[in-house]
């Protein structure tokens, strides 16, 4: 697990990846300081202290901060879609599946070493946005660690998916087409009660409800994320429970495509 | 000991269109011994490297059964004593040399005091120690090669299994690591050798199975294999002596003056030419076995009668 682990660092930064989470963040810090006086313009015209401006603005914040870490996870997903396929090239694969470790440990421990390598990027980028925030709005909220532990769990759903991709096709386009259509028909989906009572079918009520079950529900994450942090109720967990599903039945089946190929 | 055992293993690679599968092996049955250098011929597609592939179970087998160290393929712990080097390998390139051996010794699951043991010797080894920091996309074909041998010799694995070990090094390169071969094999070591190269195959390797369409053509020692079955040399002083040989114990095949070559019923006939030749008055300088070269020997295996000759 360790040399897999040192081996996605190295990676990272010989890919360069490194730097455009550098040059996003930098980004990111820009423009939390130039909402800060955008703040500090509005605080004169409407005569509020800056404590009171930050507290009606709080939730726009927070928001602001789980947006920037989606793009993370977004600039993420794009940087690990070709790991996989990369690892299962003629000749790399026969490298690593000579190695005394069983083909699902090989693949788990990979997807594990990328989560953690390439997560803990995209929580240290996030950190300095909230550090940002806080020195720039003086603002700072325990909620955060809601944005970072869903974050991380949504990097976790795309990487099964990627991983998925890649090792069914052995192609960094795919796993990147595939994570991309994914997002799209989870858009779809979201006009899905609107379609069932639009085309009244029996036939398409089934498919979509039973498309809509199965796959991750990312937009609902985020909800329940910002349900989390500003300590509201929660209407339905079912988002949550079934990503998790998707994605380990995802990597279950991952393993077992693995398992039985031929390389 | 059997390091490796196959018994009528068979792959064929079925295509996804369902039409025109390969059997890329076709009942190979063999049995490799520990502190042998086994060498591995065959022509393109003989199934050389599927052979490789199957021992380490990255390709599933179709038929038949293999054991390496007594365990299958599917079981991680029959490679734990195995090195491998792929034939067109492409290693993580983000590492370095150095980085490489480090790695591949983190997934035969050695401690980072055990690799570091070994990484130096190793890379002396090869002739890699000034190269060891410099990533590998930058090396050479041989370079590459070199490093690609260390990495396969990090765990100190009791089977060394080598694919084309000296494509793209150089003539002296080539020699020394014959001379490393014979030497892992001199500490007990097993090693599989699959190689275009007979010169390199003659000199190393103790035992040579010629693979031709899938199937174990022709095995044994390079002495078996280079000598022609009941064939035999004859130097001596045939000069306007006339040599008929009676059919109970062969025929002639050529002579001239101070060679005869003869064909013969079954080896132990020698003695009656020999007898035959002294009751002429014939004198003789030497009596040996006809012998041809690896490579007469392979081509004349893996030509199929009416095929043109390599």
């Amino acid at each position: 697990m360790r040399g897999l682990i040192r081996d996605s660092v190295v990676e990272l930064f010989d890919r360069k990846v490194i730097y455009v989470f550098g040059v996003v963040t930098l980004i990111a810090v820009g423009i939390i300081g130039l909402l800060r006086s955008a703040e500090v313009r509005l605080e004169g015209q409407i005569g509020m202290d800056a404590d009171s401006m930050t507290e009606m603005f709080s939730d726009q914040l927070l928001s602001g901060q789980s947006l920037f870490m989606s793009i993370l996870v977004f600039l993420a997903v794009m940087a690990v879609a070709g790991l996989i396929p990369n690892m299962l090239v003629k000749g790399r694969a026969d490298f690593y599946l000579s190695k005394p470790i069983s083909r699902s440990a090989l693949l788990l421990r990979k997807l594990i070493s990328i989560w953690i390598v390439y997560g803990g990027v995209v929580i240290a980028c996030g950190l300095i946005g909230v550090v940002a925030f806080a020195l720039f709005n003086s603002f700072f909220s325990w909620g955060v660690l809601w944005i970072f532990l869903f974050k991380m769990l949504g990097l976790l759903i795309w990487l099964s998916i990627v991983v998925f991709a890649g090792v069914l096709s052995g192609s960094t386009s795919v796993s990147i087409m595939s994570a991309f259509s994914v997002y799209v028909l989870q858009r779809i989906l979201e006009w899905r009660e609107m379609m069932i009572e639009f085309l009244d079918s029996q036939a398409v009520t089934f498919s979509l409800n039973l498309v809509y079950y199965i796959l991750p529900k990312n937009d609902e994450l985020s909800d329940i994320t910002m349900r989390l942090v500003e300590q509201k109720p929660i209407l339905s967990w079912m988002p949550l429970w079934s990503s998790i599903l998707f994605a380990v039945g995802l990597i279950y089946i991952t393993t077992l495509l693995f398992k039985h190929r031929d390389y | 000991m059997n390091i490796v055992e196959t018994h009528e293993l068979t792959k064929v690679f079925q295509p996804r269109r369902k039409k025109g599968a390969v059997v890329a092996l076709d009942g190979v049955s063999l049995a490799i011994q520990q502190g042998e250098i086994f060498g591995l011929l065959g022509p393109n597609g003989a199934g050389k490297t599927t052979f490789f592939k199957v021992l380490l179970g990255i390709t599933k087998i179709t038929q038949g059964d293999v054991l390496l160290f007594g365990l299958p393929p599917d079981d991680p712990q029959s490679r734990q004593k195995v090195g491998y080097l792929p034939e067109s390998h492409r290693f993580p390139d983000h590492l370095t040399g150095l980085g490489l051996l480090e790695f591949t010794g983190r997934l035969c699951g050695m401690t980072t005091s055990e690799i570091d043991a070994r990484t130096d010797g190793l890379l002396e080894l090869v002739d890699m120690d000034k190269w060891a920091n410099v990533k590998i996309k930058r090396y050479s074909k041989g370079m590459l090669q070199r490093i690609g041998l260390a990495q396969s010799m990090i765990s100190d694995p009791d089977l060394l299994l080598l694919d084309e070990p000296t494509d793209g090094i150089d003539p002296v390169g080539k020699v020394e690591i014959r001379d490393v071969l014979i030497r892992i094999r001199n500490e007990g070591k097993t090693i599989i050798l699959n190689s275009h190269l007979l010169s390199e195959v003659e000199s190393a390797a103790d035992r040579v199975a010629i693979l031709s369409r899938g199937k174990v053509a022709r095995i044994g020692t390079v002495d078996e294999l280079t000598s022609r079955k009941s064939q035999f040399e004859i130097e001596g002083d045939f000069a306007s002596k006339l040599v008929s040989i009676p059919e109970e114990i062969g025929r002639k095949l050529s002579i001239s003056s101070n060679r005869l070559i003869v064909e013969l019923v079954e080896d132990s006939k020698i003695n009656n030419v020999i007898d035959l030749l002294r009751s002429k008055r014939i004198s003789i300088r030497a009596v040996q076995p006809l012998k041809v070269s690896l490579e007469q020997s392979f081509i004349e295996t893996v030509t199929q009668p009416g095929e043109k000759k390599a």
